[in-house]
């Protein structure tokens, strides 16, 4: 009962905390890391300048010919080195933010070699574990790979292990592939609702403000509830620190800053209520919580991985 | 004006208590359960696997028979206990399941150190199928154990903190059980590898 106090000045705090809150916990779960992931902006990644452009160039357009006929994604990530963390931690993580491999199908592979390290890993996305069990990316990895990269040939080497892999996820019955935007749209259509849910609030509170300068006490104490149940709903969607959430909460927050002192009334928070509501069902109602990922023209469908794959060094 | 603001209080109260604070303790929930399953599929995986490994071992290294032993009682502790989704409410049983899967982490590694000593094991072809299907289970069970300490961690804020920890008061939900320090240093830490014993011929 205490949380929203009678004041607003103290209901403009609450927001206020909220907000710093929320940009607190952005910072943490950012500082965590610890070799940074690169952006996912073509098929190939390499840290390392090791592939010139021809050979970066004929491999992308060899995945990019394989996702257009099969639908699977396969990226590649070159890095000088994953410590401190073991290739298998760096491996998870870099797969979960870049979620190659189509939503729900899971088709998605990453082969990350790290160059000073002398290891590498496939990494199998869950749909792919059929045709690509752990002994056959062991065998990808130790018997088609390393011969090439002890003898230096980087670039022979992946494309070799590419061209196998490919073969193996050929034999596999995956669904046929989609146009490409496909993919991400149910995360640019949550954004939109989010955004415009976040406006409609702004506006009427607005329109309210003219009209009626005895509402805004009891907007900015709705504003503030639809904030935290907002936070509430998307939080528990793992959507918390979405570029839309942010911006919906910075929507919020300015217009708790705004409100003058006033008295309180039911009306506002009552019409808020309606619209609280419905944002709570339009930011629920979104579980990618990739949007954003997409830099230059590529980006991962949303594949899930469960840490199938094998290492294997050279 | 006045006489309207505990209508205000209410709806706020309501908004909090019975709306966020439920409805997030509901979803984290379920998402422990799912995560849960996960572990529990994977060192389901891992205890299959178990059979053939040892067979294929002995059929190289037969006179390693301490370490099948250690393989085969871990293996069994294992089995002997219930792992059921309700685990993840009781924190004894938990803790004696953790205890188990650590003492079979720990057998497995012994067995595959031996393997290090045949040259001949090392490089049959079954072995390395079932050494990568290990290794790969391994990985998973680490995966999924990461996801349910998050998963976990998410309940447990929710589970403590105010206002919905009176929402979790109410409807009994309490906090779960998470992966011990303890466990975490004794299974993240490397194998040892003893010399005292002279190692046996490569045959």
């Amino acid at each position: 009962m205490g949380l929203i106090s009678p004041t607003p000045s103290l209901v403009g705090r609450n927001g206020f905390f909220l907000f710093f809150f929320l940009l607190a916990s952005l910072l943490i779960a950012s500082a965590r890391a610890e070799v940074a992931i690169p952006p996912l902006t073509s098929r190939v990644t390499d840290l390392t300048d090791t592939l010139n452009p021809q050979q970066r160039a004929a491999l992308e357009q060899k995945l990019a010919a394989f996702e257009s006929a099969k639908g699977s994604q396969i990226v590649v990530l070159i890095v000088p080195t994953t410590q401190p963390e073991a290739i298998e931690q760096y491996s998870i993580r870099v797969v979960e933010q870049w979620k190659p491999g189509r939503k729900e199908v899971d088709d998605g592979a990453l082969l990350l070699v790290a160059k000073d390290d002398r290891k590498m890993r496939l990494e199998v996305g869950r749909g792919l574990e059929g045709a690509v069990p752990d002994a056959v990316a062991k065998r990808i990895t130790a018997d088609i790979i390393a011969p090439y990269f002890k003898k230096g040939d980087f670039a022979g080497g992946i494309t070799a292990g590419v061209e196998r892999l490919i073969k193996v996820v050929e034999g596999e019955p995956l669904p046929e592939p989609a146009g490409k935007s496909q993919p991400s749209s149910p995360d640019l259509l949550d954004f939109v609702y989010i955004v415009v849910f976040g406006l409609v609030i702004l506006f009427v509170v607005d329109r309210l403000r003219g009209a009626l300068f005895g509402w805004l006490g009891g907007s900015a104490v709705a504003g503030g509830a639809t904030g935290v149940v907002a936070w509430a709903i998307t939080g528990a969607a793992e959507l918390g620190i979405t570029p839309a959430f942010i911006i919906f909460m910075l929507a919020l927050f300015v217009l708790v800053r705004h409100a003058p002192r006033s008295n309180f009334s039911s009306g506002s928070s009552y019409r808020s209520r309606e619209r609280s509501s419905g944002g709570g069902w339009s930011s629920g109602g979104s579980s990618g919580g990739s949007f954003g990922s997409s830099g230059g023209g590529f980006s991962g469908g949303g594949g899930d991985f469960g840490g199938g794959g094998a290492s294997s060094s050279w | 004006m006045g006489r309207r603001f505990p209508a205000v209080v209410a709806f706020a109260a309501t908004a909090l208590l019975s709306g966020c604070g439920y409805n997030t303790l509901q979803s984290t929930d379920e998402q422990i359960k799912a995560a849960w399953a996960e572990v529990l599929n994977q060192y389901q995986r891992r205890t299959d696997l178990i059979p053939n490994l040892v067979e294929t071992v002995k059929a190289f290294a037969a006179q390693e028979q301490q370490v099948f032993l250690g393989v085969t009682e871990a293996r069994s502790r294992v089995g002997s206990i219930q792992a059921t989704p309700e685990l993840i409410n009781d924190p004894q049983a938990f803790a004696r399941f953790q205890q188990a899967q650590g003492a079979l982490s720990s057998a497995l590694s012994r067995l595959l150190l031996v393997a290090e000593n045949y040259p001949q094991l090392k490089s049959d072809r079954n072995f390395r199928d079932l050494q990568a299907q290990l290794e790969g289970t391994e990985n998973r069970i680490t995966v999924a154990r990461n996801r349910y300490i998050k998963a976990v961690q998410a309940y447990n804020v929710v589970v403590r903190q105010f206002p919905s920890n009176l929402t979790a008061m109410l409807f009994g939900f309490k906090e779960k059980p998470q992966f011990t320090v303890e466990n975490e240093k004794e299974i993240s830490k490397p194998p040892k590898v003893d010399f005292s014993k002279p190692a046996p011929e490569a045959k």
